[in-house]
């Protein structure tokens, strides 16, 4: 079994609420924001004032006034991952990363904070957008146990705010910054199991949803409404079927740019709405940071033998699912 | 254990000639760059008058008038690999894919390749740039076989000649375009056999080759070239030390970073030229695309007994090796 054994979470620093965001793009409220998809506010990388100057839309100038990277983020994570995991930075013997918004197209995310940590190890990325962790961890759990070291750095880290035109609509609102980093085992039991995974991709649907390399995001603009919300809930279907009887005392990670049909799936499912996991309220959906994000703010209140549901789709994912087991 | 079954290439078909380099008049001479580099000419994406007239000194508007994506190159060497497997794209069970120039950051590379074949399969990018082809073998070969599907389709594709600033004087002349894929299968015995597989990296020296998102390729370029040719020749010597390697029979593929350093690896090694197969000298250094292109394009010389070692080393800093086995 591939096991979590510690997982740490850095959010951009600076707060975008829906008000001043609506102030600024204009043509939606607060209100609708907070109605449609149940975010309040987004962390960003980017000074307001220049949000308020620019309405962003351009990463070239964003990515000079940004006051950090996605691999400073990153390295803001670590020591709280590496404090739960109780390990040293030198037992560390492979650095997996992921990243949609690059500072630089080469080398790797992995590479560019493993080489800040001082880690001489292997290290590549292994990135699906929006499914990053779940293939990760589902790939690694594929490995042949002699194949993994000790311990495994796992990290996404993103900054979409960059990327992102405030005036192309309500789905501005959707996306934060932030990193997140976890350790993973094979050999040393942690605080997480990984049970059981599937995913599922449709890259005919690859142009939906794009951040690009020069220019800005674009996203259909019923994304959450006709793409991740009908398709959390049948990956959240397929999680059933492996542990149905587990769900009402499980805990729901659902989609970080629909907070709202989160708790409408966990009602229907049967969760408990005290154990619907949610950060995207407070930081908006951080791609492929997103899950691992929640598990490290959870994670000292996660309860040892429930299960972890996680039913997710977005960039890149059709529909992917995770069930982890608490286990310490 | 993982064959490999077929191998599949593209290249543009633009050359950007040493004479035309010169001209550039940027500080260097055709005769420099082949004494120093090694490189007659090598392929671009670019429209040549684009090239003349910009420099590329903005990448964004390079983007705008290539003639043809990273993505296109990686489909063209794809369904080459897929027809000489005899199989449909539907038949490909994974596609990993390594990128280091996308058009764009998101999606991952994989989608637009799997989306443009008609792959519904699980697919997603493993990244290291230049020793692309050393990880994706060494990351497949860690899979417990049967957690494997029967086909697995690697692509790494580059266009790194649209991130070239060409008022820099080595720059330009070291990089082509080009995209290499190839199929592998734990289910069915291929061509070749993948022995062994290595990859490693320090990424304390991750700085010392750059493509930055908002501008252009830059390097340490003493750095990365002495630790180049010193790592692949270790690379080499820990396959020779483990296993019985004849070179008069076998044959190394090197990163094609340039003729000039792997000219000196095969001395060292002490290689006959005929068993060092490489395409440098004239496509250019098309990173992580480079070594399995060479392999795709002599792909038919390979007789059964043979082995091939493939060293590559590259951005990261990252390197890694593969041991075939000829069937």
């Amino acid at each position: 079994m591939l096991y979590i054994l510690g997982a740490g979470f850095k959010p951009a620093d600076t707060v975008l609420t829906n008000d001043r965001l609506s102030e600024m793009a204009g043509g939606f409220s607060a209100a609708d924001i907070e109605s449609l998809y149940g975010i309040q506010s987004r962390s960003t990388t980017l000074p307001i004032s220049y949000l308020e100057e620019t309405k962003g839309g351009n990463a070239r100038k964003a990515f000079k006034v940004a006051n950090s990277s996605p691999t400073d983020l990153a390295l803001g994570s670590i020591d709280e991952t590496l404090a739960r995991a109780g390990i040293s930075k030198e037992q560390i013997g492979l650095v997996i990363g992921d990243t949609a918004t690059p500072t630089q197209i080469t080398p790797s995310e992995g590479q560019r904070v493993a080489g800040k940590m001082g880690l001489k190890v292997p290290t590549y990325d292994l990135w699906m957008a929006s499914g990053s962790f779940l293939a990760q961890l589902d790939a690694l759990s594929s490995f042949k146990p002699s194949k993994l070291p000790e311990y495994v750095l796992g990290l996404s880290a993103n900054a979409p705010t960059q990327s992102i035109d405030l005036r192309s609509g309500k789905t501005a609102a959707l996306f934060g910054d932030g990193a997140a980093s976890y350790v993973l085992s094979a050999s040393h039991e942690g605080k997480l199991g990984v049970l059981r995974a599937f995913i599922d991709v449709k890259p005919s649907e690859c142009d939906k949803l794009k951040i690009s390399l020069y220019g800005s995001l674009s996203i259909q603009d019923d994304f959450v409404e006709a793409m991740v919300r009908p398709r959390a809930r049948e990956a959240l279907e397929r999680l059933r079927g492996w542990f149905s009887s587990d769900i009402s005392e499980g805990y729901l990670i659902g989609p970080s740019c629909d907070v709202v049909g989160t708790r409408a799936l966990a009602k229907e499912f049967g969760f408990n709405s005290s154990r619907v996991l949610v950060n995207g309220d407070k930081f908006g959906d951080m791609l492929g940071t997103s899950v691992p994000s929640i598990l490290a703010q959870y994670w000292s209140q996660l309860e040892k033998g429930r299960k972890i549901f996680i039913a997710q789709s977005g960039i890149a994912l059709c529909h992917g699912g995770m069930v982890l087991q608490v286990i310490k | 254990m993982l064959s490999l079954l077929s191998m599949g290439y593209a290249h543009p078909a633009t050359n950007i000639e040493n004479d035309f380099l010169e001209k550039l008049d940027v500080g260097t001479n055709a005769q420099w760059i082949v004494e120093k580099i090694g490189i007659e000419h090598r392929v671009t994406t670019l429209p040549i008058e684009y090239i003349k007239e910009t420099r590329n000194v903005e990448p964004w508007e390079g983007k705008k008038f290539a003639e043809i994506s990273p993505t296109d190159l990686g489909v063209k060497a794809a369904k080459m690999a897929l027809e000489k497997a005899n199989l449909k794209a539907d038949q490909i069970g994974l596609l990993i894919t390594n990128c280091c120039t996308p058009n764009d950051v998101a999606p991952p590379e994989s989608h637009r390749i799997a989306a443009a074949l008609g792959i519904s399969s699980l697919c997603y990018d493993i990244f290291t740039a230049c020793p692309a082809f050393a990880l994706h073998m060494d990351y497949l070969s860690s899979f417990e076989e049967e957690k494997l599907p029967e086909y697995v389709l690697c692509v790494s594709t580059a266009t790194l000649t649209q991130h070239v600033n060409y008022n820099e004087r080595s720059d330009g002349a070291i990089w082509g375009d080009g995209a290499a894929a190839w199929i592998l299968s734990a289910k069915h015995k291929g061509k070749a056999k993948v022995v062994d597989t290595h990859f490693n990296s320090d990424p304390t020296r991750s700085e010392a080759v750059v493509v930055d998102r908002f501008g252009h390729f830059r390097q340490d370029g003493r750095a990365v070239r002495d630790f180049s040719v010193r790592q692949t020749v270790r690379l080499i010597k820990r396959l020779e030390e483990e296993y019985e390697i004849d070179w008069n029979r076998d044959v190394f593929i090197g990163h094609q970073a340039n003729k000039t350093m792997l000219e000196q690896i095969v001395n060292n090694r002490e290689i006959p030229e005929g068993n060092h197969w490489h395409n440098v000298t004239h496509i250019g250094n098309q990173a992580g695309a480079s070594a399995p292109a060479v392999l795709a394009m002599n792909w038919e010389k390979l007789s059964p007994g043979q082995k091939v070692i493939v060293a590559v080393v590259g951005a990261g800093l990252s390197w890694g090796s593969i041991l075939l086995e000829i069937q």
